[in-house]
């Protein structure tokens, strides 16, 4: 199998195993909400 | 499709800030784009990937999010639908005296950048550091924000004003040096450079190449194409594929022995 084909799959249950544990999304919202560093403000 | 690519440009970065038309905030977007910007559609993937680090969790979904596109394109991102990578490239073109910077271990800083600032001090610290540091927060999200926000423009303090001045810096950098913030500072850059040794799409340079040094000449990045063609510093913008031999393919060549080639391995 070539490396790229793995790398793929390998990505894609990393993906679904994301998705699934569904916490994730929370995070991401929570990170965009948070970003007062990205903004400066401490 | 070369000179289609600034459309690819402008749409990636209209799409990536496009809370105002549609909002997929819970999801990372390949480019380098602050979701602490007011009008930011997605998710910034290196501060999604501090903020990982600083619950101490395993990003599932950004592991897999980068394998992914590391796996199909490499960093072809960074040349195609990167809205920094554009902005180097637009203010590149002003007339200024130019400094060309061929000091190679420079571009292992990006690399320290990753493990340093983006993973392991926010993951002991709690605090996402390459963020605080992050000059594209603050075009994005730090001058708009405090300049409209009265309440936000009264807690600004040092980290504003270092944030300001690490701004002015590498603005001025653009200026001056070929995609400086791609090829020493950028993590995301960094991540995506593991991959450009295996990706699917891929730069190949024929063996009648003479080795003429036109493809160094028009690379944004300065790399000899036909010495590394995908060499982890290479964005993939296919300005080198103007030279006759360098190729831009999917998926690796099968390479067809001569009999005499045959012969010899007998």
């Amino acid at each position: 199998m070539k490396i790229y084909r793995f790398l793929l799959l390998l990505g894609l249950i990393f993906l679904i195993a994301g998705i699934y544990l569904n916490e994730n999304w929370n995070i991401f919202i929570n990170a965009r909400m948070l970003c007062y560093s990205c903004i400066g403000i401490e | 499709m070369l000179r289609f690519r600034v459309f690819f440009q402008a749409g990636a970065l209209l799409f990536y800030n496009s809370s105002f038309l549609f909002s997929y905030e819970s999801c990372p977007v390949p480019g380098l784009n602050c979701y602490a910007c007011p009008i930011a559609g997605g998710a910034c993937p290196i501060g999604s990937l501090q903020h990982f680090m600083v619950l101490r969790r395993i990003p599932f979904f950004l592991i897999g999010f980068f394998l992914m596109i590391g796996a199909l394109v490499g960093r072809m991102v960074c040349g195609w639908v990167c809205p920094i990578g554009w902005l180097q490239e637009v203010m590149y073109r002003v007339k200024t005296k130019k400094v060309a910077v061929n000091y190679k271990p420079l571009r292992y800083l990006k690399y320290l950048i990753l493990l340093v600032l983006v993973l392991v001090i926010p993951f002991i610290s709690g605090e996402p550091w390459f963020s605080k540091l992050c000059f594209v927060g603050t075009i994005q999200a730090g001058i708009p924000l405090v300049l409209t926000d009265q309440n936000l423009r009264g807690m600004i303090g040092t980290l504003f004003y270092l944030k300001l001045i690490t701004t002015a810096l590498t603005l001025t950098s653009f200026f001056l040096i070929k995609r400086p913030f791609c090829r020493f500072i950028c993590p995301l850059g960094a991540t995506y450079s593991l991959f450009n040794p295996i990706s699917y799409a891929r730069l190949e340079v024929e063996k009648s190449c003479t080795g003429c040094g036109k493809c160094r000449e028009t690379c944004p990045v300065e790399i000899s194409v036909y010495e590394e063609p995908n060499s982890p510093e290479c964005i993939r913008c296919l300005k080198c594929t103007t030279c006759a031999h360098v190729n831009f393919r999917l998926g690796q060549k099968k390479e067809k022995l001569t009999t005499r080639e045959v012969e010899q391995h007998v």
